[in-house]
């Protein structure tokens, strides 16, 4: 009854915030935006170049879990007691968090896990998950405050070099999960793509290239680009009906669908997202061991395992591991 | 005069004779007497009496009126305004604690939210029709009613999404609930009572201010004067000392003039104490427990959105310290007997202080077990603890409030007999003047 009338009521107002209404009684309808949203001018970034994704070989032979090298950073983590990883707690599929248990599920975390048990077994204590916002991935790992970031971070060759634009440069794993940037727009929305986009009001999330590689992409220049905290509030916006489309990760955007049916995710793929997890450029041996971690689960049927719990419900098609590439050389 | 041709010394005794029988006492200077005179001044000083009489009931009804006004209509507005406030702050914390629970929220909160939702617009359309088209309370009620659907929408769909699981998607519509009610609703409603309130403390002003008490004043001791000069002068005149009637009209101007000041003086004081007593702590007490309220909500919002809002906390210690600030200013303020409940109140803050503490201890170590252990904690002991703080905040408002009440109507209750008083102790002054004169100018038949 009344939940129904203020359901109604939340409907007309996602229908109607853009249209004036005609009544003479009422004032401009206020618009209800979430706490940080903001128009932003972002400037087209130049596509990354793809062969920065090489990452440090494994060693020959892994270590025993519970019995880490002398002198190894994995050595330091087993005697700390636990491994420390910056994650989000707001992307659907990847990390989230239901706010009963405390628990943090999705496949950054079930990558995270797997190193975990790497270091310390099957009885392996619980990881100290620190919650890192989105444009601080890089100084959470480079500043130490994290041993590693598995969120959804995309390997490229500025984030690993030292610049005014990334001024705490980070070492990549191997990918661990091959995206790429499209458009998630309603269901009955006449946007197919980049070039459709025209005028649109876009959403992607402050800290994130999305903007820039949208940008960079002809017939997408002029659209207004409004910048939020976390993907769940462009979400959010897109039903309200502030918003004609998200530019992100497909692999985000499927969670985002997830969490609304009369969604679709359209486009070509603008922007290749490989996906890496970020350690410190001073622990080299540490990224070596996870890429060993990484090479198994590619091997033993592991990352297919995790791949069709938590994603294959909602891509609908199988997938296999993306291919590793190593450095030659120091 | 002639008995005829007479010599000088018949005409000189017939004079004596006329001399010696006439009343006038030959003391001070000659002053000639008429009874048009003697009229004049009776009929003057009755008047003036009546005069008087009138001034002052004016005074003390317009003081009557002053204080009545802001009895039974300022101060129920500012009562209401604070209502929305509270309830609405209430809503906000319950909306945010419900998703604490998991996936489904429980009914104790469901129907504390719908229930504090309700009150809060009842509330609002009580404000929006009593204060009518008073354009300093309009833009906020208008505001208040725009988006409180809105809020109310928001939160609806906040727990739909989360009975569906999709977590992430009802944090941010809790979030921009949350946001919306901060930035928009509970300033609107705070601006509300803060023009109520402005409102009550002028008409309690007025209720002092006014230039009819000074004028009754400067009238009785004018009245009273000329009651004595004119006795004096009556009394060398005319050899009486006393004239019971003129003594009983001075007597009963100095029963109005003392009964005036009496009443004057204690309904002051009555009002001055139904605001030191009364509405200046329900003031405090209410912002301090709507601060309480949002310190609640900040504690959940904090642990349901943790990465996304970084305000949460420095809002917490702000609040925290403004509560601080004010129950110290009402303890430097208030009567005795109110110290206890103050007492109560700092241990009710003291005690969620230490939850508050041990949640972020917990919260903080980024430890799994330790930020469930915080998440179970603060479903159980965080609602305890904020709603006995809520509890004896509220106590201290019902108490301030009735100390209000009682104030109010013994101040309401001394000038109301003034009126009365004053009209009845002029006529009465006005009749033995008017009495008092009568037998002198009787005396010239």
């Amino acid at each position: 009854m009344v939940a129904a009338a203020l359901a109604g009521a939340v409907l007309l107002l996602g229908v109607g915030n853009s249209t004036a209404s005609a009544s003479p009684g009422s004032a401009d309808p206020p618009t209800v935006l979430p706490a940080g949203a903001q128009v932003v001018h972002p400037t087209p970034t130049p596509p990354d170049a793809t062969n920065c994704t090489a990452s440090y070989p494994p060693p020959a032979t892994m270590p025993t879990p519970g019995a880490m090298p002398a002198g190894s950073w994995m050595a330091h983590i087993q005697a700390r007691g636990y491994l420390v990883a910056g994650v989000t707690q707001s992307t659907y599929l990847w990390a989230y968090r239901n706010p009963g248990t405390a628990q943090l599920k999705g496949f950054d975390i079930d990558m995270i896990e797997q190193v975990n048990q790497a270091i310390f077994g099957a009885d392996a204590p619980p990881v100290h998950f620190v919650l890192v916002p989105n444009a601080d991935r890089s100084q959470a790992v480079a500043t130490g405050q994290v041993d590693l970031v598995a969120e959804t971070m995309t390997i490229n060759c500025s984030r690993q070099t030292k610049s005014t634009k990334d001024p705490y440069p980070v070492d990549f794993s191997t990918v661990y999960y091959d995206a790429a940037e499209q458009l998630l727009v309603p269901s009955n929305s006449k946007i197919n793509g980049p070039a459709d986009l025209g005028h649109s009001r876009v959403c992607a999330i402050g800290g994130a290239d999305s903007f820039g590689n949208l940008v960079a992409v002809a017939g997408a220049g002029h659209i207004v680009a409004w910048s939020d905290n976390n993907f769940a509030d462009c979400l959010l916006m897109l039903q309200q009906g502030q918003v004609d489309a998200i530019a992100t990760d497909n692999a985000i955007l499927l969670g985002l669908q997830a969490q609304d049916p009369n969604t679709t995710i359209v486009g070509p793929e603008f922007s290749p997202e490989p996906y890496g997890m970020a350690i410190s450029q001073t622990h080299q041996g540490f990224t070596a061991f996870v890429n060993g971690v990484l090479a198994n689960e590619r091997v033993d049927g592991t990352w297919e395992q995790l791949y069709n719990r938590d994603l294959l419900p909602y891509t609908k098609v199988p997938a296999t591991p993306p291919a590793a590439t190593y450095k030659t050389g120091p | 005069m002639g008995l005829g041709e007479g010599t000088g010394q018949s005409m000189v005794t017939l004079e004596h004779l006329d001399v010696a029988r006439s009343p006038v006492v030959d003391r001070g200077p000659k002053v000639r007497v008429t009874p048009a005179r003697l009229r004049l001044a009776s009929v003057g000083l009755a008047v003036l009496a009546l005069v008087v009489g009138l001034v002052t009931a004016l005074a003390a009804a317009e003081r009557h009126a002053a204080t009545a006004a802001a009895w039974q209509q300022a101060e129920p507005l500012v009562v209401q305004a604070q209502a929305i406030d509270t309830y609405l702050s209430d809503a906000d914390t319950t909306a945010a604690g419900s998703f604490l629970q998991g996936q489904v929220q429980p009914a104790r909160l469901r129907v504390r939210y719908t229930d504090d939702m309700a009150s809060g617009s009842s509330s609002l359309a009580e404000a929006a029709q009593e204060a009518g088209n008073d354009p300093a309370v309009a833009s906020s009620i208008r505001t208040i009613s725009e988006d409180l659907p809105i809020y109310a929408g928001l939160v609806q769909t906040a727990a739909f999404n989360e009975r569906q699981a999709y977590f992430p998607l009802a944090a941010a519509y809790i979030g921009e609930a949350n946001h919306l009610m901060r930035t928009r609703i509970l300033p609107a409603a705070a601006q509300l009572y803060r023009v109520e309130n402005d409102r009550l403390s002028s008409d309690l002003g007025t209720a002092d201010g006014s230039w009819l008490v000074p004028l009754a004043a400067v009238l009785l001791v004018v009245l009273l004067v000329l009651l004595i000069v004119a006795q004096v002068w009556m009394s060398r005149r005319f050899h009486r000392t006393f004239n019971a009637f003129l003594v009983g009209s001075t007597v009963v101007t100095l029963v109005l003039g003392i009964w005036f000041i009496a009443a004057v003086g204690l309904e002051s004081g009555a009002v001055s104490t139904a605001t030191s007593n009364g509405s200046s702590p329900v003031v405090v007490f209410t912002q301090a427990r709507i601060g309480a309220l949002r310190m609640t909500a900040d504690d959940e919002l904090t642990l349901l959105t943790r990465d996304s809002d970084p305000a949460d906390q420095p809002d917490y210690v702000r609040t925290v310290d403004h509560i601080d600030l004010l129950l110290t200013s009402a303890a430097s303020q208030s009567a005795p007997k109110e110290y206890n409940e103050i007492a109560q109140i700092d241990g009710a803050l003291a005690a969620y202080g230490r939850v508050h503490r041990h949640i972020r201890q917990l919260d903080g170590s980024a430890n799994p077990t330790l930020e469930q252990e915080a998440d179970t904690l603060a479903a159980s002991q965080l609602p305890a603890a904020s709603s006995t703080l809520d509890g004896d905040l509220s106590q201290a408002i019902a108490t301030s409030q009735q100390a209000f009440d009682r104030s109010m109507s013994g101040a309401v209750d001394d000038i109301a007999g003034l009126i009365w008083a004053s009209a009845i102790l002029s006529v009465l002054a006005a009749v033995l003047i008017l009495v008092g004169f009568r037998p002198r100018i009787a005396e010239y038949r």
